[in-house]
């Protein structure tokens, strides 16, 4: 029995890592795949609650990244980067800024009403709010 | 029964003085760590606040070298390799002056051009209100889906756009005003785009080099996307001439684009029709691109055919016979050529090529195109424009590297 709970807290960190999109603690307590899309897509610039938007996406080549990608804009890292080379070079829009880490992305959020962003599920603290988890 | 309850007095007060000791130190610990919280905040905000400067830069750059099996000169390319052809950079410089109101200005270098940089784009364009943008200046001229970022790349999928459509029009911009209309639904968004202007630019035909204006230029798009699907229409109308008559022109473009983030379809239709012997060109393409990670080979089959083939009666043989006759009326009258049926064009293309994304921004393509079923005509190549027709097919083999920052 002892054994077996040990294994579970074992596991457990990884059979429940997940991506989990994050707000400050000022945003919306829910939002849907689509409207986080149509952040990081540019689509729309402002969260259901009205506050304006400020999308924080990771670095390029982190897993969590491409995890968040794949579940919420449909996209794979190389997609996802022409697109926005044809949004800049259009004229369109520049795409959301980039924070080189899951701590700095939580840290940001935590400190910048409006800002939502993407970190890990084991990461969460009191410090942001989990809107969504695609 | 006092020394107890002494002692215990003394335990009390101590015990009173060490809580109230540890309180005022927690106090002022927490004053302290509140300070510090609030601190470290203002600093998180002051790094972490999204960059609001006013001037940005991006910029592009492709490098291409390609071949022919012959000196037809399909995209430019002949049987001598070539760097130039298709490489390129761009630079651009989007100015912030308010919320609202931005300047934008987009450099295009071409190794075809001895990379002399060419403004691309300079407009000024205000967004009055969240649905409505309007621009002036110079601008891309919105023919096809992919006009806006025509040169850039990195932003598609192919090597190049196919010939067969982005070819039949050497106008690439114009100068003018354009305003945009965004109608929201709640998965998708439906653009109209209205534009009119001119345009005065310096091109080569028949082996010839001219002035072609483009004057009273109207149009118009409908683009519906839900970011999967891309559909839209567009229509352009303007008086075209080269020193000669003002030739009505008309052109009508359908495309349809599908991407689910693996599997990408791209079509396009496209007609064009010009007053006199200009030929008028039917094309269209279908593209299939597949992503494998950082792999995404595709396919694409396109086709281009001049329609009005009955307005230059003549045949090639018979106007070069002509104007290489003395004494003939038409002796050394080289713009007869454009009478003739040199300018008639049938031609299918199959392209099989590979996008290979090697690191964040930068791609490597393969391509290889076929050019054939030229039927009675030159293909539409440049190198087919004499008195016979020397080629039947061409095959290009181009490796191009492109990049955004």
């Amino acid at each position: 029995m002892r054994n077996l709970l040990l294994a579970l807290c074992m596991l457990a960190p990884f059979s429940y890592a997940e991506v989990v999109v994050i707000t400050n603690a000022s945003g919306p307590d829910a939002m849907d795949a689509n409207e986080v899309r149509d952040l990081f897509i540019g689509r729309s610039k402002t969260l259901p609650n009205g506050q304006p938007a400020d999308p924080i996406d990771l670095e390029t080549g982190q897993a969590l990244r491409e995890e968040f990608h794949s579940k919420v804009t449909g996209r794979s890292q190389a997609q996802y980067n022409a697109f926005w080379s044809k949004q800049v070079f259009t004229g369109k829009g520049q795409p959301p800024r980039t924070l080189n880490s899951a701590a700095a992305v939580k840290a940001s959020v935590a400190s910048t009403p409006g800002a939502v962003g993407y970190i890990d599920s084991s990461d969460v603290d009191d410090s942001v709010k989990v809107i969504l988890t695609p | 029964m006092i020394p107890h309850s002494n002692k215990a007095l003394a335990l009390a007060v101590s015990a009173l003085l060490c809580t109230s000791y540890a309180t005022a130190q927690d106090n002022s610990a927490d004053q302290r760590i509140e300070q510090l919280e609030q601190q470290l905040q203002t600093l998180q905000n002051q790094v972490n606040a999204p960059e609001e400067s006013r001037l940005r830069f991006n910029g592009f750059l492709s490098i291409a070298y390609g071949m022919a099996s012959n000196d037809g000169g399909y995209a430019g390319y002949t049987e001598e390799g070539t760097f130039n052809e298709e490489s390129l950079f761009g630079l651009q410089g989007a100015f912030t002056l308010t919320d609202d109101t931005e300047v934008t200005m987009q450099l295009v270098g071409r190794g075809s051009e001895d990379w002399d940089p060419t403004i691309e784009w300079a407009y000024i364009s205000h967004q009055f209100t969240p649905e409505l943008k309007m621009r002036a200046g110079k601008m891309r001229l919105p023919l096809y889906m992919y006009s806006d970022s025509l040169e850039v790349g990195y932003a598609q999928p192919w090597i190049r756009p196919p010939e067969e459509v982005y070819g039949n029009v050497p106008i690439t911009s114009y100068t003018g005003v354009d305003a945009l209309y965004d109608v929201n639904f709640d998965m998708s968004t439906l653009t109209f785009q209205a534009f009119m202007g001119e345009s005065e630019e310096t091109i080569s035909n028949l082996g010839q080099t001219l002035r072609l204006e483009v004057n009273d230029l109207f149009g118009g798009s409908a683009t519906w996307t839900d970011f999967i699907w891309t559909v839209r229409g567009n229509y352009a109308t303007a008086e075209i001439t080269t020193g000669g008559d003002d030739l009505q022109t008309d052109f009508y473009g359908l495309g349809a684009s599908y991407n689910n983030g693996s599997l990408q379809v791209i079509s396009e239709f496209t007609r064009l029709e010009i007053e006199g012997s200009t030929p008028d060109t039917d094309s269209g393409y279908l593209t299939f691109a597949y992503t494998f990670g950082s792999l995404a080979p595709y396919f694409t089959y396109s086709m281009q055919e001049s329609t009005d083939d009955d307005e230059r009666p003549y045949s090639r043989e018979f106007i070069y016979q002509a104007i290489t006759t003395p004494g003939n009326p038409l002796y050394g009258n080289i713009a007869a050529v454009a009478l003739s049926d040199v300018q008639s064009s049938e031609r299918t293309a199959y392209s099989l090529g590979l996008r290979w994304d090697l690191a964040s921004n930068v791609a490597v393509k393969f391509d290889v195109t076929r050019a054939t079923d030229f039927g009675d005509t030159g293909g539409g190549l440049p190198g087919n424009i004499g008195p016979v027709i020397s080629y039947d097919d061409i095959d290009v083999y181009t490796i191009k590297i492109d990049s955004a920052f």
